[in-house]
């Protein structure tokens, strides 16, 4: 084959190769969350830390006090003012936006957020369902809210709002629901809305920002009262800002503290990561992870882990290519846990230069995860009476993961009340 | 060869300036005509749709902040791939782990009719997607951006003579590889 021929027969690989990464794409999100991201960035650069850890804290006064023998003094004056308050302290039983110093979490903060609430056993959506969660997803794109249930309804009592955050909200009822949409209380099937029925609510949310309750001021239509008249847990299984609030992609559910930031989520069976990337960090959680018996090639299978996290500290132990670097007890939420600070061998080998480590139990498909050679992972292994579950904060080590996990509270139920 | 540069990602200077203004709107049309041209490249370099789909997205905020330094607008495109190659880069670096994508053979699609063809391409796009990540850049910027040896110079700190001569030691390894006489 000539120089040329072979040229263009690399190209056409190369751009079908490159065409892999093509997926749909919302250019006015992306370019929001990218104003967004770089107003953050632009903030964190000028020492104006929201949420520091203590040892960022100490690192940031350091490097203020360094500006001030360097004779910037106005400068080192903004990072001490800023960065010299205390940092929220995480403890068991406080939650770090608690600080006087950090502002409730928003409603609505230029995005969508999700609330989540268990449907009572009294509320039914037309069809029988056992156990079911609500999402009052509320856009604030185009300012609407709206209902789904996990049992397989979605878009029950559509409306748009105005007037949330200032303590009141207006819901009105913009188009007629489907003749499907059915909302039954006691058994009893209530009236639906028409278009125009409007709703008035008092809202108000919890100092942390993790819990919007509504309570009616007058409603038009007795079936949104019956649903929406109660408290909702914020998610932050969708992409949103951060803060408090619940992950609930597996059994139990939990909330958690992240720090402010503009997160995306991927999920999938019995996993969530909840990630930005400015500045980088990940939040992973996963159920029952089960190991390899080769981490260069998933195809011979998986290493079956017993519940606990001795087991899984086990694997590591006789898994080729790692190393363990310590362990640690502790407790997570009241849980005997174990912190597994665990390397990839520097010189470990495999023909894709990846080193397969776990994928949870109820995972069905190819979806696994991985180390390259060299990096470390720190990983709070917790053993709850529903499964084995594990944490980890990345890049690691983190100064954020002690921060983080602290933060968990393994939810039997969803908060009713703030 | 060159690849071709899509007219439809042509953006006014008009639109551009608006951008560096402050307008959210014109930046998003910004978005909309070149965010698929730089994800090919990151897929190229990152190797995975999803890690090119991050590194892409982490562009845009740099873009943002940044487009003000852009001296001449006709040079949008190959600037915003550059800064999205440099991403991808800066990912592949500290990547560490991510969902799992296929790495068979089979998964490699292709939606060539001929038979011999494909199989052909599947061989190259298996060996590229060996090659280390910095030889992938530059297959990327070459091959996908369509850019010459001075803009790829550019972009990864290398002489223009520097750039040709590493991608025709490239060219011709992958050449070996796929065993093309």
């Amino acid at each position: 084959m000539s120089d040329f021929l072979f040229d263009t027969r690399l190209e056409r690989a190369a751009r079908r190769y490159a065409n892999e990464a093509i997926r749909p794409f919302d250019a006015v999100a992306i370019a929001e969350a990218a104003v967004r991201a770089a107003r953050r960035d632009e903030e964190s650069r000028t020492f104006n830390w929201r949420w520091p850890s203590r040892s960022a804290a100490v690192a940031a006064s350091a490097v203020a006090i360094a500006v001030i023998v360097g004779g910037s003094l106005l400068l080192a004056n903004r990072g001490q003012k800023d960065t010299g308050k205390p940092s929220p302290t995480v403890s068991p039983s406080a939650s770090p936006t608690a600080s006087a110093t950090s502002p409730p979490v928003p409603v609505v903060t230029g995005q969508s957020a999700t609330w989540l609430a268990d449907q009572p056993a009294n509320l039914s959506f037309g069809m029988p369902s056992g156990p079911a969660r609500m999402e009052l997803t509320i856009s604030s794109a185009d300012l609407t809210v709206a209902v789904d249930v996990t049992s397989g309804v979605s878009g029950v009592l559509r409306s748009s709002f105005e007037g949330f955050g200032t303590g009141e909200i207006r819901f009105t009822t913009v188009d007629a629901p489907p003749a499907s949409e059915q909302v039954a209380l006691d058994g009893g099937a209530l009236a639906g809305c028409v278009p125009g029925d409007q709703g008035d609510y008092h809202s108000t949310t919890s100092a942390d920002g993790m819990i919007l309750t509504l309570t009616v001021i007058s409603e038009d239509c007795t079936a949104r009262g019956a649903v929406l008249a109660r408290s909702w847990s914020r998610s932050l299984a969708v992409p949103g800002g951060g803060g408090t609030g619940v992950i609930d992609a597996f059994d139990p559910a939990f909330s958690v503290e992240l720090p402010t930031g503009s997160y995306v989520v991927d999920r999938s069976a019995d996993a969530v990561t909840v990630h930005q990337d400015f500045p980088e960090l990940q939040f992973l959680s996963f159920k029952d992870p089960q190991g390899f018996l080769d981490p260069c090639d998933l195809s011979r299978g998986r290493y079956a882990i017993a519940p606990g996290a001795d087991a899984f500290v086990a694997y590591f132990r006789q898994l080729a290519g790692f190393t363990v670097d310590s362990t640690e007890e502790l407790t997570v939420d009241g849980l005997r846990a174990v912190k597994l600070v665990v390397h990839a061998n520097g010189d470990a080998s495999c023909p894709d230069g990846r080193l397969w480590e776990w994928q949870p139990k109820a995972e069905t498909l190819d979806h696994a995860w991985f180390v390259l050679p060299g990096v470390t992972d720190s990983l709070y292994i917790v053993e709850h009476p529903k499964g084995t579950l594990m944490f980890e904060v990345l890049p690691a080590p983190n100064p954020l993961e002690e921060q983080v996990t602290s933060t968990i509270r393994f939810l039997d139920a969803l908060p009713t009340s703030p | 060869m060159v690849a071709d540069v899509s007219t439809s990602g042509l953006i006014p200077a008009q639109t551009v300036a608006d951008a560096v203004a402050g307008d959210t709107m014109a930046f998003a049309r910004i978005v909309r005509a070149h965010h698929d041209d730089m994800a090919r490249v990151c897929q190229v370099i990152c190797g995975d749709p999803d890690l090119a789909q991050d590194a892409t997205q982490a562009a845009w905020p740099i873009v943002w902040r940044k487009l003000g330094t852009l001296r001449d607008p006709e040079k949008l495109r190959p600037w915003l791939v550059s800064v999205a190659a440099n991403e991808a880069r800066q990912l592949v670096r500290r990547y560490r782990r991510d969902r799992v994508v296929s790495i068979d053979l089979a998964d490699v699609r292709s939606d060539d009719s001929d038979p011999g063809r494909r199989w052909a391409d599947d061989t190259l796009v298996a060996a590229i997607r060996r090659l280390p990540a910095e030889d992938r850049t530059l297959i990327a910027l070459r091959y996908v951006a369509g850019f010459d040896a001075t803009e790829i110079g550019r972009t990864v700190g290398l002489s223009s003579s520097g750039v040709r001569s590493r991608l025709a030691r490239l060219v011709a390894r992958l050449r070996e590889e796929v065993d093309d006489e």
